[in-house]
């Protein structure tokens, strides 16, 4: 019927209503949980391998964090955060799977934290992204995981000022920032 | 300057220089079986206790809370506190409620109406419909509907109509097809039971228009006596896949015309209401000479009652040349009456004062009147003593008889007559002979104010609540099997605006469902949804739909409210879903007065522990509050409200959200956006900083003033806090005797840090013990701070 369509089109609209529904369904019958498995896993699963480089390592930590993310739900009580919740899991499955493929003991300093995988080391499509792609190498890691949560997991602002613990307002200032300054980096490259 | 902002071209770019591969669908799939087999494990059902099923152990526990929570806060409370736990949880909704603030509708309802599954050999069955639309305060459901290829039939229930109303007859409109050989139709309101008939005679031809046929039915309410009969209101009813049964299966008769000598007289409309009754009959001229011709009797019989002549007279248009005319009977219907007759006696052709008839029917009419003691002669106009020219020469004296008034004898015996009679017997309409309707038991006249059924499931608006800021809706739905495992409510509820516009987009709204205690399979919820602009009219009109859809499984309304104990789902058993398939699209328009946002200023200041609290402005409806604050952080770091709280007259909620509007260590707000207007006691304070707080609770139109309550302000935690603050905070805890330690990491892409308490006082939880890390470290300002919010200006 047309209107139930459309009615069906704004639902669809309404990501975070949808996702409300599904953290309630998965909290009323664990078998629900793959609802939300599903709207996450691509996201997950691109955030990590940006981080590990490695097919298979980023699919075993993407099993990992759901299957934390599973075990733990009963204690996950923020329905409009699920996005921060999940993704923290995954940094701490990331960090967790440098600590044991580096063999360095975990400390305070920063420096002395392993150094991770580049992919942008890999293939490049075209010049623009190559272009791109170095100018990204060559950010600070902090940007660098602006753009990661940004457009690989996808997030909105307000989950990555949660995750963050950041200002929303903050948050979104420091994207637009850096990608404003790449915008006109490569600009000049182009020159 | 022009703010570069980036596309999304750039961004896909930004994308696509991380070179992520695909991720392997196989992978997806493993991944999601294993999870599948462990949410099966998780799902195994418990031990019951003392061998009880689960709902009773529920109540039980449920009746000891309430009769504990009774004895010692009071019955209200209790109340309030259930409609919390069973998910009732909008403050702001339930004060309005509260308050009685709930609209008086002026609705109609678009139900949409889907196919049933009716096999081609199910027999003739009327299709039960339960369609209700409220309109000047006249609740109207239409019950059911039957059509065979000879017959319509329609019913409704009315709620008691005001005297200076009643229901015009009824117009169909056929989509795609026009029925032939139209014949008449009858309408019967019964002031007994308040059911309406309605019955038509036509052809519509199964093998023409298929088994289903999609029709409209528009029933206007109009004033009574309105000659016009122009629409106060009219119940539309749209109605889809209705079935067409073959043949001629209902047991009433009409007779639609009646030649006699030559003359046809056809009887078109037979409109019966409680206390009269309208007929709309078409009659040929006797002849095409007289200019006009008049049903001069005309009679209605009510089963073998006495035959009452007509009150009033009214000349329609002529319709494909018939003559019609519409006539008044002071008559009416009655529980008992199931037959009524209609005659026409005599047509005449009226003689005017103008008129002067010829000596022949002078001396005509002077033979049939001796009898009478009678004798008349022409005579001028100016003279005459009646219509045609004439004059007595003789009658009789006296008399009070008014059929032997001697005026009117002559002038019946001048007026050219054609003599009856033409009859035409009506079988009322009668739902005994209607096939595959329930016995019905007289019910008490409906006061909802809106339902609608589709196969059997009633969907009741209860109540609904609009003000500036948000709307919300209260509904009940009976018809759908009890199904205590059932989980959540399948389906979708949305609302749009009068200019068709889906209304949200503000990041408010809820959802609540529970089933209604003691009554299987009633279910009672709410909803509501936030403007992402205030309302400022008056008076607003939505279209709320409902629509209840098994079929989806990820569409759901709403979640029941599931205590703790409830027992979880053995391996391989999934909750069924409730409904378990598409039932329909419930679809209510409906008007309702906008209650107006207050914005209340020059709220005192409020000082607490040397940091001051102001209010610039709250912004208030009955069920919500947005509230701009600003206050002079300690530093210039970021100091947020945590906790806050505000409070009505009956309800508290906490905040729900808020936006940072001002903050000069921030640079907020950015260029380009809306400067806020700030007094100068406020700009030129350095730290200062202004936020919006949003409450879902609002003045629930009581005066009582508001209360809110900010326990402290907090520094958001950085990822990593700076060792030198970390260890002057650890040395403050140690004096208050707890330990703990403090780990950070980092990759370089982001960091953190988390606590571990290794030691705590006697009687300390862990989150008091965070409080005092909090506060070790400086990150806690506290208050309270306490405003009181007046709404009378």
């Amino acid at each position: 019927m047309a209107k139930t369509s459309m009615a069906l089109k704004f639902q669809k609209a309404s990501p975070q209503f949808e996702e409300q529904k599904m953290i309630q369904a998965a909290r009323l019958d664990p078998r629900a949980f793959g609802e939300l498995y599903l709207r996450y896993v691509e996201r997950v699963f691109k955030y990590l391998y940006s981080r590990v480089g490695s097919v298979q390592e980023a699919e075993d930590l993407t099993a990992q964090t759901f299957l934390a993310a599973f075990e733990s739900f009963d204690r996950f009580h923020q329905d409009g955060h699920f996005a921060p919740w999940l993704f923290t899991i995954a940094r701490n499955k990331a960090m967790d799977h440098f600590r044991r493929h580096k063999k360095v003991s975990f400390t305070h300093e920063i420096s002395d934290v392993p150094v991770e995988f580049d992919p942008l080391e890999g293939v490049v499509q075209s010049e623009q992204v190559d272009t791109l792609s170095r100018l990204i190498r060559t950010l600070p890691e902090e940007d660098r995981e602006l753009l990661r949560l940004r457009f690989l997991a996808e997030m909105s602002f307000p989950e990555m000022a949660r995750l963050l613990h950041r200002q929303e307002d903050a948050v979104k200032k420091s994207v637009y920032r850096l990608l404003s300054r790449l915008h006109n980096q490569m600009e000049v490259s182009d020159d | 300057m022009i703010e570069w902002t980036p596309t999304p071209y750039f961004e896909d770019q930004i994308r696509q220089s991380f070179n992520v591969p695909e991720i392997r669908p196989e992978f997806v799939n493993l991944l999601h079986g294993d999870l599948t087999r462990r949410a099966s494990a998780k799902s195994r059902p418990g031990t019951l206790l003392f061998g009880l099923r689960p709902a009773w152990i529920i109540l039980a526990a449920v009746l000891s809370v309430l009769i504990l929570g009774t004895l010692v806060i009071g019955p209200q409370r209790v109340y309030a506190a259930v409609m919390r736990f069973l998910g009732f949880n909008d403050p702001g909704l339930q004060s309005i409620r509260d308050a009685g603030l709930e609209s008086e509708l002026n609705f109609t309802a678009q139900p949409t109406i889907l196919p049933g599954p009716t096999s081609k050999t199910a027999p003739p069955s009327a299709s039960i419909l339960s369609l209700s639309q409220t309109l000047e305060g006249v609740t109207l459901t239409l019950d059911w509907a039957y059509v065979d290829e000879s017959r319509l039939a329609l019913s409704w229930t009315t709620s008691p109509l005001p005297a200076d109303l009643v229901y015009d007859s009824p117009s169909l409109t056929f989509t795609g097809f026009t029925p032939l050989q139209r014949g008449g139709v009858v309408q019967e309101l019964r002031s007994d039971n308040n059911q309406m008939m309605y019955v038509s005679y036509q052809v519509i031809q199964v093998d023409a228009v298929g088994e289903k046929i999609d029709f409209s039915v528009d029933l206007p309410l109009v004033q009574a006596g309105d000659e016009t009969q122009t629409p106060v209101a009219n119940f539309r009813f749209d109605l889809k896949d209705i079935p067409v049964f073959r043949g001629t299966t209902l047991n009433l008769q009409q007779t639609y015309a009646h030649r006699f000598n030559g003359v046809e007289v056809r009887l078109e409309s037979v409109r019966m209401m409680p206390s009269f009754t309208e007929v709309v009959a078409c009659y040929d001229f006797p002849n095409e000479e007289a200019p006009f011709w008049y049903i001069q009797n005309a009679t209605v019989q009510i089963d073998d009652g006495p035959e009452e002549s007509y009150r009033a007279y009214q000349y329609l248009s002529e319709i494909t040349d018939d003559h019609c005319v519409k006539l008044g009977f002071a008559v009416g219907s009655t529980a008992e009456s199931s037959h009524l007759t209609f005659r026409i006696h005599k047509l005449v052709v009226p003689l005017t004062m103008q008129d002067q008839v010829s000596g022949e029917r002078i001396a005509a009419a002077n033979q049939a009147l001796a009898a009478n003691g009678i004798e008349i002669a022409s005579a001028p106009a100016d003279q005459s003593e009646g219509p045609g020219g004439w004059k007595f020469v003789r009658k009789p004296e006296g008399g009070t008889d008014p059929a032997q008034d001697p005026n009117l004898l002559v002038v019946h015996i001048l007026e050219e007559t054609m003599t009856g009679p033409w009859v035409l017997p009506v079988d009322l309409p009668d739902s005994s002979v209607i096939p595959g309707l329930p016995t019905v038991e007289p019910t008490a006249v409906p006061t909802i104010i809106g339902s609608q059924s589709v196969e059997g499931v009633t969907v009741t608006l209860d109540w609904v609540f609009i003000d500036a800021l948000r709307a919300g809706i209260g509904y009940t739905i009976t018809g759908l099997p009890d199904v205590p495992e059932a989980n959540v409510l399948h389906g979708l509820v949305s609302l749009r605006d009068a200019q068709g516009n889906w209304v949200g987009g503000a990041g408010i709204g809820s959802s609540n469902v529970e089933r209604v205690a003691d009554q299987p399979g009633v279910l009672r919820g709410t909803w509501s949804v936030g403007f992402s602009e205030p309302l400022t009219q008056p008076e607003a009109q939505f279209q709320l739909e409902i629509t209840l859809d098994g079929s989806q499984e990820n569409e759901w309304i709403a979640a029941f409210p599931i205590p703790p104990e409830a027992t979880p789902y053995p391996p391989g058993v999934f909750p069924p879903r409730l409904p378990d398939q598409l039932i329909g699209t419930y679809i209510f328009d409906f008007t309702a007065p906008v209650y107006p946002l207050k914005t209340i200023e020059n709220i005192p200041p409020v000082s607490t522990n040397g940091l001051t609290m102001q209010i610039l402005k709250a912004d208030i409806t009955a069920s919500m509050s947005k509230i701009t604050l600003c206050y002079n952080k300690p530093s210039e770091r970021d100091w947020w409200v945590y906790g806050a709280e505000l409070k009505n007259d009956s309800e508290v909620d906490t905040i729900r959200g808020g936006t940072l509007l001002y903050d000069t260590d921030f640079e907020l707000p950015l260029k380009g956006r809306d400067p806020l207007s700030l007094p100068p006691e406020i700009s030129e304070l350095p730290n200062e900083r202004c936020l919006e707080l949003h409450f879902l609770i609002g003045h629930a139109n009581q005066d009582a003033p508001l209360t809110l309550t900010i326990p402290q302000i907090e520094i958001s935690p950085p990822e990593v806090i700076p060792d030198g603050e970390m260890q002057a905070a650890q040395e403050k805890l140690r004096a208050q005797g707890i330990e703990m330690n403090y780990q950070t990491w980092s990759t370089g892409g982001g960091g953190g840090g988390g606590t571990t308490f290794t030691t705590l006082p006697e009687g300390m939880t862990e989150q008091e013990a965070y409080q005092k890390y909090k506060e070790a470290l400086g990150y806690v300002y506290m208050g309270p701070w306490v405003i009181p919010i007046d709404p009378q200006p």
